[in-house]
């Protein structure tokens, strides 16, 4: 399957496995791009745009949260499909960005067919 | 106490075996005659409506067959300072939440800070309960200690 997939996080090593399950699910790597937090997430998605957006909350300069108010802020991005993924998933946090229009957060530990699934979804419901 | 000792013993396994396909089995704690010298000792600190430290005591040699499993490393290939520290750290990260996540859902909003390396030994709080919890993956052992403070 071909998407275009943009991966935030600021650990490398995470990004790294996020990929590879990536790939696992199904999808082609060479569509996945890589941002070490929201600022450089927004570059990216003004440069070449994406799909879906798989981020985590917790990063420096920009954080998750930060980065999806952003882009919903952005009429460009408004309709944007993200997909929050995190180790925190407290009920106060999935009200918060279900607030935001975050249709999907998945919780760590996820599994390649978890990851399959959700993007598949966004890409129905958001076809680009 | 909200988490119970069985229930932490079962999200330590589970959480091993989902997140980096390590198949781990209960064992008896090596107390003070356990070996260091190949482990890494991480935790993060956490507050809210208690607070504490969730720390993990993880054996290099185990971090690197983590790497083999998440990244499709050779299996036994040595792996650098950087990929082990981010490996444990997000295993820690990944294993708080879930810990935290079900001591939230009893009323407790709590906030979690970021993984940090801990170094063995350091000196305990006397007035934190205290949950350790062993497990062994093949000859590897890890071990997990909840510390409560205000409970």
């Amino acid at each position: 399957m071909d998407a275009k997939i943009l991966i935030v996080d600021d650990s490398r090593t995470v990004r790294a496995v996020l990929k590879r399950t990536i790939q696992l699910a199904g999808f082609d790597a060479s569509g996945v791009r890589e941002a070490g937090n929201g600022l450089e997430a927004l570059t990216a998605l003004e440069a070449d745009g994406a799909d879906v957006v798989l981020t985590d909350i917790h990063m420096p300069e920009m954080n998750g949260v930060e980065l999806v108010q952003a882009l919903r802020a952005n009429p460009k991005f408004a309709e944007q499909a993200i997909v929050v993924i995190s180790s925190e998933s407290t009920e106060e946090r999935r009200a918060q960005l279900l607030g935001l229009g975050v249709k999907h957060m998945l919780s760590k530990p996820f599994t390649a067919e978890s990851i399959r699934s959700v993007i598949v979804d966004m890409m129905k419901v958001q076809p680009s | 106490m909200k988490i119970s000792a069985e229930r932490l013993e079962e999200l330590v396994v589970s959480t091993l075996e989902q997140h980096a396909f390590l198949f781990a089995d209960p064992c008896p704690s090596e107390g003070d005659n356990a070996d260091d010298s190949e482990a890494n000792v991480s935790g993060v600190s956490f507050d809210g409506g208690v607070s504490g430290r969730l720390s993990v005591r993880f054996p290099r040699e185990l971090a690197a067959e983590m790497a083999s499993n998440l990244l499709g490393m050779e299996e036994g290939e040595p792996i650098e300072d950087e990929l082990n520290q981010d490996l444990v750290f997000e295993f820690v990260n990944v294993l708080a939440g879930r810990v935290l996540s079900e001591m939230s859902n009893e009323g407790r909003a709590l906030r979690i800070g970021p993984p940090v390396w801990v170094g063995v030994g350091q000196p305990k709080d006397a007035d934190a309960e205290r949950h350790t919890v062993n497990v062994a993956v093949d000859e590897h052992r890890v071990e997990v200690i909840l510390e409560l403070v205000g409970v």
